[in-house]
């Protein structure tokens, strides 16, 4: 795998690091830094949803992840970038369902491990046969010509498609705080993270909610790869890359609770964008450093219940 | 003639003796030819972000070894490949060129498309005693300070690029401010040293240097602190499907159009994948297939021949791939042996015309000199066809930009 | 000794003698063979995390790079002008165990699904100190070119990378191709595979089953499942250490690539395709994922995705692993009781209360 896209560092002293210069770079980060935070938190919604649902942390969302990105490339390339959106969620969601129903199914009783090994063999399986279909290099799509150029909003030019994709994720993650608080399938999820043993009292429609639920999660990470495959591109790793980011998020945040994957991910996010400029090369290691504290003040994570970690 | 090789090297394969099982299983599938036949490996990598380079490549040594075989082979030997992907990973390639060399027998690895798997399998062929013939690859280590007794790179170097850039370019951008977006590993390094090194000098001002791993596609960051800083020039040292996506990107902060960006190495299919955006972009290349072919005949028979086989003329890395293999066949039948020492022996200071001006293998560091293209990219309007991207602003002599062999950091291994 | 125990030396010495041989025909070569057994040993020490106290640690890369960094550390940067090969196991060993104490002891508390994130986090975190320190790590590039020193015997010393002599075997190959780099991996997997075999057949053993089937309970016996779990934690990651300065001081070189997360997949992988709680499935996982990876590379591009079904196939089909599974069918044999090793069959292998409720 590779690193992922979020190392910077600089080597030379003749550089300008004086501050004004750190200063006028510093409203471009951290708008970068809140992007890539928001990718973090609806990928960390995903597992969350689930989590709350199957009590399972799913290796395989990255494959929605990525899963999503390819269709959505494949089917703008034909038809434009609205319908690579549409299509993306509904082919993730439908991939999960058959998922669910064939695999995961068998290891609903299964202790956590192996349901994390089988989540885990599916991502590679998922990862190696995008590779076969798409090739390992990376790709990307154009992005539509009117999104292509940049904005002024005044402290800083910022490319259009990226400020349009902030909006979209913001009013996705609030969509999916309407659907966990205001449904029923919600209140399934809210139990489910509350206390296992409710839900399953629940009985009756507990399975067809599970799959419901599972198919939404992934079709949130689907939605997202899509959307975000002009920006960050793909190749068969990217769900891992930004599966891992995500973990930190939901561990530093705590496991299963909606507000803290939110101020994780912008958290890890700003965190990583601030340290470029300030501490370039800490800018990957902070994040794991900032979950090492959190895990030794609050094991359960800053807005996480502490049953969680007995999960 | 062969009696020096151990036995267990396998240096050539006899047809007929492999079990089933072996013919099976192996690379070295030998069924029923009573020719005899010498193994070479060939390391590219086939995934990861150089993968088009290593696909290319590959291509070129297929050519060069049915064209070879067809006229009778290597002193009568049929070259076989061993073929292997090293997914743009030294660890990967390493392991690949082990299999090669210990379980086919191969007497010579070639391949690269990144400095890092080339610098790793050049070290791994030292201490196999194995003739390595490195492909594209542009650090300077692989023929300065991690250069090898075994080791030849004929490819152009990061010093080379740097310095026909620089004679090119310092008139008009010399005194401006340059920002830096490099990738994080010895060829970007050595890129970045080499460009800093000539240009600071004449009064440029390095801004920023920021450095990116090898495979990433996320260039924001750093695009947004060029952006802020206002460069005259801004150098993207990125490589393969990394340099298309930090290019594209690039033009989405705007920055294509106000500032001179340069790439110090490129080819076909990385234009091809920066479209327009690769508009006035400055690179430099070691071979452009519609200069040379215009203007020497080898050249033509060869990007015609490639063309013809596989519908789009070669990049760079394969006129490298496919001059290589000529060269290791040369070399052995003119030292009238496989054994390396004696191979090396009649390398060192060789000078020959392949499909470029006469050029010539440096005995102290096993570099190849020969000249230097410096190309302006041009639009897709502009473009004959796809593949036709760039316009040739300069050629450099190889002599003219080559690190002068007493400042060498070369200690090549006495044999 | 009892006749059990002579099987299995006996056995052992046997497997590992012809093994370089019987991989001829198939493709492999003994180059194949050293690696497989210098990987295995961190794949062993995995074994013990995951198949005996039930820790899925996804950061076992971690120690197992770190390890290699170490070794050819001490070689080429700490003592180059006295480079020495014990001095550099030792080091490097000593180091490792020291941070598997050090993560292990912030760490085994976490239950199943945070021990999994967060051992992966933490190994995400060394992937990135060594990419980012270069002064001493030489960042991606990696250390390179390190020759390993000889191996000093006392009253000899002894190159490794030196071959055997020449005798042809036939279909198996040639003695001369082996070079006694296999013969050193070989002695120290054997004694892992002794050490090993002693630990699970200990009451260590029994009481680290104990609190994987139910760690209530083996609290109420009395036992303090976190320092038992500290201790598999920290073997677990001194042999991925051992491993990981072999395999540096064997190639010569290493790289970031030996921290990332694949790398720690790859052990995950290797233990449970081969067979958890059996003492010879790692080997077994590790060789056959490793053959894969090695030889079917060279043939098709989908040798990734046969891996990855190969591993999805085993988890849904044969729970226990490949070995695990042949010995399960055939309980009866002594040479399948003795390749069992330490399998045990605690009484609530199947019959405990369904975990991820009470836990």
């Amino acid at each position: 795998m590779e690193a992922g896209p979020f190392v910077r560092r600089t080597t030379r002293e003749n550089e300008d690091t004086t501050i004004d210069a750190i200063l006028s770079q510093l409203p471009g980060q951290l708008l970068d830094g809140f992007i890539r935070g928001l990718v973090y938190v609806a990928i960390a919604l995903g597992l969350t949803i689930v989590f709350g649902m199957l009590r399972l942390v799913n290796f395989a969302h990255g494959a929605f992840y990525a899963i999503g990105a390819y269709v959505g490339l494949v089917v703008a390339e034909k038809l434009g970038l609205a319908a690579g959106l549409i299509a993306a969620p509904i082919a993730v969601a439908f991939f999960a369902v058959v998922f669910d129903r064939i695999l995961l199914r068998r290891f609903y009783s299964k202790e956590p491990t192996s349901q994390i090994l089988v989540t885990f063999g599916v991502a590679i399986v998922v990862q190696e046969t995008l590779r076969l279909i798409f090739g390992g290099t990376t790709r990307s799509f154009p992005i539509p010509a009117a999104l292509a150029g940049s904005f002024n909003l005044g402290f800083t030019q910022y490319p259009t498609y990226r400020l349009l994709f902030a909006i979209g994720i913001v009013l996705l993650i609030v969509a999916v705080y309407l659907f966990i608080e205001r449904t029923d399938y919600g209140l399934i999820v809210r139990a489910g993270i509350r206390d296992r043993t409710m839900v399953q009292l629940l009985g009756g429609n507990v399975k067809l909610a599970s799959t419901i639920i599972f198919a939404l999660g992934a079709s949130l990470a689907g939605l997202v790869g899509a959307a975000a495959s002009p920006i960050y591109s793909v190749d068969p790793n990217t769900g891992f890359s930004f599966l891992i980011p995500s973990f930190v998020v939901v561990v530093i945040g705590g496991l299963g609770s909606f507000w803290g994957a939110v101020l994780g991910g912008l958290l890890v996010g700003e965190l990583q964008s601030v340290a470029t400029l300030a501490l370039p090369a800490a800018s990957d290691v902070i994040i794991y450093i900032a979950m090492a504290i959190v895990l030794l003040v609050k094991p359960s994570g800053l807005l996480g219940e502490s049953e969680m970690i007995r999960g | 003639m062969f009696n020096q090789a151990k036995p267990s090297r396998g240096q050539f394969v006899v047809g007929g003796a492999a079990g089933a099982a072996v013919a099976a299983f192996s690379s070295v599938n030998v069924i029923a030819a009573p020719m005899k036949k010498v193994v070479i490996g060939l390391d590219v990598p086939q995934t990861g972000p150089y993968s088009d380079q290593g696909q290319d490549q590959l291509r070129a040594y297929k050519l060069a070894i049915e064209e070879i075989n067809a006229k009778g082979g290597v002193m009568g030997m049929q070259i076989e490949a061993s073929v292997g992907d090293d997914q743009t990973k030294a660890p990967v390639a390493v392991e690949n060129a082990r299999r090669m060399i210990e379980r086919d027998g191969a007497v010579m690895i070639t391949g690269g498309s990144s400095s890092a798997t080339a610098v790793a399998v050049s070290g791994l062929c030292q201490e196999k005693k194995t003739i390595f013939m490195a492909t594209l690859t542009h650090s300077n280590a692989t023929t300065d300070e991690s250069c090898h007794y075994h080791t030849f790179r004929r490819y152009n170097n990061a010093y080379m690029s740097a310095h026909a850039m620089a004679k090119t370019l310092l008139t008009k951008y010399g005194t401006g401010k340059w920002f830096h977006i490099t990738a994080d590993y010895t060829w970007g390094h050595s890129v970045y040293e080499s460009l800093t090194e000539v240009l600071e000098p004449k009064g440029a001002k390095t801004i920023k240097n920021v450095l990116l791993p090898l495979g990433t596609t996320d260039f924001s960051s750093a695009l947004s602190q060029a952006q802020a800083a206002k460069p005259d020039v801004l150098v993207i040292t990125e490589f393969g499907k990394d340099m298309v996506n930090a290019v594209n990107q690039a033009a989405q902060f705007g920055l294509t159009k106000s500032t001179k960006i340069l790439v110090p190495l490129a080819d076909e299919y990385m234009a091809k994948g920066a479209g327009d955006n690769f508009d006035n972009v400055v690179t430099t290349a070691p071979f452009y297939w519609q200069y040379h072919a215009a203007k020497y005949p080898a050249a033509k028979k060869f990007v015609d021949a490639f063309m013809k086989r596989y519908g789009a003329p070669p990049s760079n890395g394969a006129e490298c791939a496919y001059t290589n293999i000529y060269q290791w066949k040369e070399g052995v039948e003119r030292s009238g042996s496989l054994d390396p020492k004696k191979f090396i022996e009649k390398m060192e200071g060789h000078k020959f015309t392949a499909t470029k001006e006469p050029e010539y293998w440096r005995a102290s560091d096993h570099q190849g000199i020969n000249s230097c293209l410096v190309l302006e990219g041009v639009p897709v309007k502009d473009r004959a066809n796809p593949y036709a991207f760039a316009k040739v602003l300069e050629v450099h002599d190889g002599e003219s930009v080559s690190i002068p062999a007493a400042s060498s950091k070369c200690k090549i291994e006495s044999a | 000794m009892s006749t059990a125990d002579l099987r299995f030396y006996g056995l052992t010495l046997l497997g590992l003698m012809v093994f370089p041989f019987v991989i001829h025909p198939i493709g492999g070569y003994p180059g194949l063979a050293t690696q497989i057994l210098i990987v295995a040993i961190a794949t062993v020490g995995f074994n013990l995390l995951l198949g005996y106290a039930g820790l899925l640690s996804y950061g076992q890369a971690a120690f197992y790079g770190v390890g290699s960094y170490m070794a050819l550390l001490t070689v080429s940067r700490f003592f180059p002008s006295h480079p020495n090969f014990w001095l550099a196991m030792m080091l490097s060993i000593g180091f490792v165990t020291l941070m598997a104490l050090g993560i292990g002891a912030l760490v085994v508390r976490l239950y199943g699904i945070y021990f999994g994130l967060v051992t992966l986090a933490i190994a995400q975190m060394f992937f990135f100190i060594i990419f980012q320190w270069r002064d001493l790590t030489k960042g991606d590039d990696g250390l390179q070119g390190i020759s390993s020193p000889a191996l000093p015997l006392g009253f000899t010393s002894i190159d490794l990378s030196a071959p055997l002599p020449q005798a042809d075997l036939g279909p198996f190959g040639n003695l001369g191709d082996v070079h006694y780099w296999y013969i050193f991996a070989a002695i120290v997997m054997f004694l892992v595979l002794a050490f090993m075999r002693t630990l699970t057949q200990s009451q260590f053993g029994e009481v680290l089953g104990a609190i994987r089937e139910n760690e209530e309970r083996s609290m109420f016996v009395g036992f303090d499942p976190a320092k038992y779990k500290l201790a598999a934690f920290t073997i677990a990651g001194a042999l991925a250490g051992l491993s990981g300065a072999l395999r540096g001081l064997y190639e010569g070189s290493t790289n970031p690539d030996a921290l990332t997360v694949d790398t720690s997949g790859n052990f995950v992988i290797f233990a449970v395709v081969g067979g958890l709680k059996t003492l010879f499935g790692p080997v077994v996982g590790t060789g056959l994922i490793m053959y894969l990876q090695n030889v079917i590379s060279a043939k098709t591009e989908a040798w990734r995705l046969i891996e990855g079904l190969i591993f999805v196939a085993v988890i849904v089909f044969l729970p226990g692993g490949i070995l695990g599974t042949l010995l399960r069918r055939n309980r009866k044999g002594p040479a399948q009781r003795i390749l069992a090793g330490a399998v045990r069959t605690g009484p609530a292998t199947d019959a405990s209360v369904p975990r991820g409720v009470t836990r």
